[in-house]
Order: C-alpha cells, then sequence, then structure tokens
C-alpha cells in the first residue's frame, strides 16, 4: 500500500511537471511562431533592399535597406576591435593561468563586465566616445560601445576553447623548446580555432540585436539614403523596431513594418545560431577521430 | 637585455588581459563623474530617497526612489516567475524527455536566448498587452505583470541549460546510493539531487536576478512607463534602466538632468556588480568544496 502511494505521488510530480514544462515550450514556440506567421506578409525583395520613407498619413512605405546596412556596419566594426583584443585576453587568461590572486580578480571582472547591463554600456559610450572623444553620434561610436559589450563573451568563449586543448599538446611543444607563447599560439590556438569561432559567431548575434548601447551613441529612426562615412549616424533594425512601435506617427500601420523587421532579425540569429551548432558537432566529431 | 627580449611576448599578451579590469574601472569612474556634479543642485538624501521622478517640472525633482520601488516589483516578480519555471524545465529536459530530443530542445532554447530583447518587447506591447486590456479588462496592457511575463520568456532558457547541466553531471554513486536505499526517482531527485546543487542554483538564481535587473528594452516598451509607486502587479511602473533609455536622448549634455540620469546608471551599475560579484562568490566557494571532496 505504501509503496503504491509512493508510485502515485511520483507519477503525480512528474505529471505536472511535464504540463508546465511544456506550457513553457508551447509560449516559447508560439512566439517564434508569432513572428514568422505576422513577419513573412510584407516581406519581399523590395522590404529588404529598399530605401524608408514615410507618407503623409505616417504609414511606412518602401523598406528597410539602410537599416539593415547599419546593423551589418555596427556589427562588423565592433567585432573588429572586439576579436583580436578578446581573443588575445582569452589566451592570457587560460594560458597564463598559474599566477595566484590577481587571475581570479581578472577572471571575475571579465564575467562582472559581461553582467553590465546594455543601457550602462550605452551611457559608458555616450560619455566617452562621443562626448570625450568628440566622435559624436555616430557608427564609430556605437561600434566601440558594441565592441566593449562583445568583449567578455569572446574572452570567455576563447578561455574555455583553450582550456578545453589537452595538456598533452601543450608538454609536447615544451618539449620541443617552445616558450609558453609560442605553444599557445601555434599548437593550441589552432586546435581550439573553431571552438573560439563559435564565441565570435555568438558575440555578433548578441551586438546585432542589442538596442539599448545604440540609443544615444548614434542610432537614428530615419535615414533617406545608405550609411556613407563612419562618422554619420545610422539605422538599425532593433532600433528600428522600437522606433516604429513607441514613437512614430501612424503606430498602428507601422505594427505589420515592425514584425517584419522582428523577422528579419530572427532569421539572421537563427542562422547564427546554426553556424555555431554546425561547428560544435564538427569539432565534437574531430575531437572523438582523433 | 637579452632576457627582456625573451619575456616580451608574455609582457605583451598580458596587455589584453588587463583590459576588462580596466574597461570596468573607465566604466565606474564615468558614471561617477558624471553623477557627482548633480549634487550641487540637489542633495543626495533628496536623490536616493525623494519620492518624485519629475526631470522637467519648476523646479526639477529628481528623487529615484519610485524607479527603485518599480525596479524590485518588476525583478522580484520574473524571478519568481522564472526561477521555478526554469527548474522545471530543467527536470522535463534531464528525466522525461527521450535523449535524442534532449539536444533538439536545448538547441531551440539557446537560440530563443539570443532572440533580441526588442523583440520580445514588441510582442508584449503588440499581442500580450492589448490581449490584457481588452480580454482580461485590466486598467491597462502595459503593466507590471506584463513586463514580468516577456522578461521571464527570455530569461527562461539560460538558468535552464546551466540547471539541467548540473543536474545530469550529478555524480552518480550518489545517485545509485538512493536507489539502492529503495527510494523512487522523484525522491532521489528531490531529496540528494536539490539539496546537493544548492551552491549552483542558488548561483544561477542570482545570475539571472542581475540579467532581469538591468534589461532595459522590455521594461522601456511593456511597463507602461509611469513614474509611480506601483500598488499591484496590474499597475503600471517604470525601472531605473527604462528611465535611463527613455530620457537621455532628449537630455542636453551637462545639465542636471544628464548627471542624474549618470546617477541613475551608477546606481543600476553598483546594484548588477554587486549581485553578480556574490553570484560568483558562491559558485567558487561550491567549485572549491567540490574540488575537496
Amino acid at each position: 500500500m505504501n509503496f503504491k502511494k509512493r508510485i502515485l505521488k511520483e507519477r503525480i510530480i512528474f505529471t505536472i511537471i511535464s504540463i508546465l514544462a511544456i506550457a513553457i515550450l508551447i509560449s516559447i514556440f508560439s512566439i517564434f511562431f508569432i513572428i514568422v506567421s505576422k513577419g513573412i506578409r510584407v516581406i519581399n525583395l523590395t522590404f529588404l533592399t529598399s530605401i524608408t520613407s514615410f507618407d503623409f498619413k505616417g504609414i511606412p512605405t518602401g523598406g528597410i535597406g539602410p537599416a539593415i546596412m547599419g546593423t551589418f556596419i555596427v556589427t562588423a566594426i565592433g567585432l573588429a576591435f572586439s576579436v583580436p583584443i578578446g581573443i588575445l585576453a582569452g589566451i592570457y587568461l587560460s594560458e597564463y593561468k598559474s599566477k595566484g590572486h590577481l587571475f581570479n580578480v581578472m577572471r571575475m571582472m571579465v564575467s562582472n563586465l559581461a553582467g553590465v547591463p546594455s543601457v550602462v554600456h550605452g551611457l559608458f559610450g555616450m560619455a566617452v566616445f562621443t562626448i570625450i572623444f568628440g566622435f559624436g553620434l555616430s557608427i564609430l561610436s556605437a561600434s566601440m560601445t558594441l565592441a566593449i559589450l562583445a568583449l567578455p563573451i569572446i574572452i570567455m568563449t576563447t578561455e574555455n576553447a583553450m582550456k578545453d586543448v589537452p595538456i598533452d599538446l601543450r608538454e609536447a611543444a615544451y618539449a620541443l623548446g617552445a616558450k609558453r607563447w609560442q605553444s599557445a599560439f601555434f599548437v593550441v590556438f589552432p586546435v581550439a580555432f573553431s571552438k573560439i569561432m563559435t564565441g565570435v559567431i555568438l558575440a555578433s548575434a548578441r551586438i546585432a540585436g542589442e538596442t539599448a548601447p545604440i540609443l544615444f551613441t548614434g542610432a537614428t529612426l530615419y535615414l533617406a539614403h545608405y550609411p556613407t562615412a563612419l562618422n554619420e549616424q545610422f539605422m538599425a533594425l532593433p532600433y528600428m523596431i522600437y522606433g516604429l512601435v513607441t514613437t512614430s506617427m501612424n503606430i498602428n500601420a507601422s505594427v505589420p513594418f515592425a514584425f517584419g523587421i522582428a523577422l528579419v532579425l530572427v532569421v539572421l540569429i537563427v542562422i547564427m545560431n546554426i553556424a555555431i551548432m554546425i561547428v560544435r558537432s564538427k569539432s565534437r566529431k574531430s575531437l572523438q577521430g582523433g | 637585455m637579452k632576457s627582456i627580449f625573451r619575456r616580451l611576448p608574455d609582457r605583451l599578451l598580458a596587455m589584453p588581459g588587463w583590459i576588462s579590469i580596466a574597461i570596468i574601472m573607465a566604466i565606474s569612474f564615468f558614471l561617477f563623474y558624471n553623477w557627482i556634479p548633480l549634487f550641487k543642485s540637489t542633495s543626495p538624501f533628496g536623490f536616493f530617497f525623494g519620492t518624485l521622478w519629475y526631470p522637467t517640472a519648476v523646479p526639477p525633482l529628481y528623487g529615484i526612489l519610485p524607479l527603485i520601488d518599480a525596479t524590485l516589483w518588476i525583478s522580484t516578480l520574473a524571478v519568481m516567475i522564472t526561477f521555478p519555471f526554469s527548474f522545471v524545465l530543467a527536470i522535463f529536459i534531464s528525466y522525461v524527455l527521450p535523449k535524442k530530443l534532449r539536444y533538439t530542445v536545448k538547441n531551440i532554447l539557446e537560440i530563443f536566448s539570443s532572440i533580441p530583447s526588442v523583440v520580445l518587447g514588441l510582442i508584449g506591447l503588440t499581442i500580450v498587452a492589448p490581449y490584457f486590456q481588452n480580454v482580461l479588462n485590466m486598467d491597462t496592457g502595459q503593466n507590471i505583470l506584463n513586463s514580468a511575463l516577456m522578461l521571464s520568456l527570455l530569461t527562461i532558457p539560460l538558468p535552464t541549460s546551466m540547471m539541467e547541466d548540473f543536474i545530469t553531471s550529478f555524480p552518480v554513486d550518489q545517485i545509485e546510493g538512493g536507489r539502492a536505499l529503495g527510494a523512487t526517482e522523484s525522491e532521489i531527485l528531490f531529496k540528494i539531487v536539490v539539496p546537493g546543487l544548492k551552491g549552483p542554483f542558488s548561483s544561477i538564481a542570482m545570475l539571472s536576478l542581475g540579467r532581469i535587473f538591468g534589461e532595459t528594452m522590455i521594461v522601456l516598451m511593456v511597463a507602461g512607463n509611469a513614474a509611480i509607486f506601483p500598488s499591484n502587479i496590474f499597475d503600471p511602473a517604470r525601472t531605473l534602466s527604462a528611465t535611463i533609455a527613455a530620457e537621455m536622448g532628449e537630455t542636453p549634455v551637462d545639465s542636471p538632468h544628464f548627471y542624474a540620469l549618470f546617477g541613475i546608471g551608477a546606481v543600476l551599475f553598483v546594484i548588477t556588480f554587486v549581485i553578480n560579484l556574490i553570484g560568483e562568490i558562491i559558485r567558487i566557494k561550491y567549485e572549491r568544496e567540490m574540488g575537496r571532496s
């Protein structure tokens, strides 16, 4: 009897857990579904390539070409700043770790930097890049702000990727007379490279979708042409979504447009994530094979 | 001379390593640097404990207490939703789902967690808010509950996959010890695995709290932007982060309002820093204990 009761209790607990979990999974799927079903209606080639304009009723027409371009440029420049520094810092953290207390502080600062709210990054970028450095509201300020945001992600994935490389490889390098930095760059880094790339893709997906850091460092809601210079303001996909549904003249007419942009962003991010998964499964297979 | 050259690559490599410390220091410096001039016109007491945030009134009032209150309401509610649901989802993935589906579901969660927050804000604003208002007859659909729900949806994937990792890598000998004593799976789970994972779980909770606390776009779009003291979860509210995002664009540089917004940024930075630090310390402590045993 007692045993039966316990079995019954077990069943009830797992049933409740399953119901709740499936409810969350359904809501997650329904968000994907909403974005796709609402976004697909407005997407066509002109939407993706032509310039945005608003008619006299405030209804957005045309496309989001400048915003796509702006997001790409800002993300690319942001990565150009953060990838070299981030990878070097990650290599340092993983290969030179036996140096005591300061190292824990350094690592703690990296994970704390990852936890800084993005709007605070925006404030910092505004104070330093737009005002003190005098870059003004520009592509340059925004991409440097985003670079700082991407930095901890790249550092942490590089560090973990380097740590996962078997110690034998380093010892073999030392045995051949390599110095520490030589083993790090010529032996360990090539092995860890594909995993480091997943970190870079992850960071670019993250900064491409950020809105708060570019709010006051250079994004603008409306630009009549494609971006041409680094010291100009730019349009960006995430900021355009926000602008269309909160500040535009005709919000109801702007909502479908905003969902179209949301779909473009989500598709970009899904592609990046699939790339990460492919890289990961390849490196898993190569480790098993070798 | 020769030894300097030999050590040169190592020294050079150390420089990027220091950069994260330098950036953290620069961030805190510039937040405070742009905050301090505020106290020429507003007392610290009036800033921290003032109950009115009217930056454009004459004379302007920069009391951040209602903003802190709203932030606490929203983040508490969001954590109260996020944590139990992540736990349930983690158990579901590791215990109930067949192994083949496990990776698929985890991958989908990972993709979902990198959806930009502005997209969830869009859904909260254009789909959930009208539903709350028209179908559930709330006074306004843009309220604390709506933003907490959207924040939780955004946050859930990360703690879920971290918890799932800890649950599946729990020491097998302890689980088998439980089985040998005749415990059922759920008894093993709640009396052996969960108590054993108290440390990591509390560090995960801190991590989610830190993320929720600083999240900006969702609360900016969905919480209703009213700088008042909310009395229940169906009231609109305005958080610290949303205030910065909403007002900084129109504020002239080096005005008291500008300084006050940097002050909010500094408060936000310090609070999230402390939350993350506590989480990190708990994690390191747990790792040491595991290493010893």
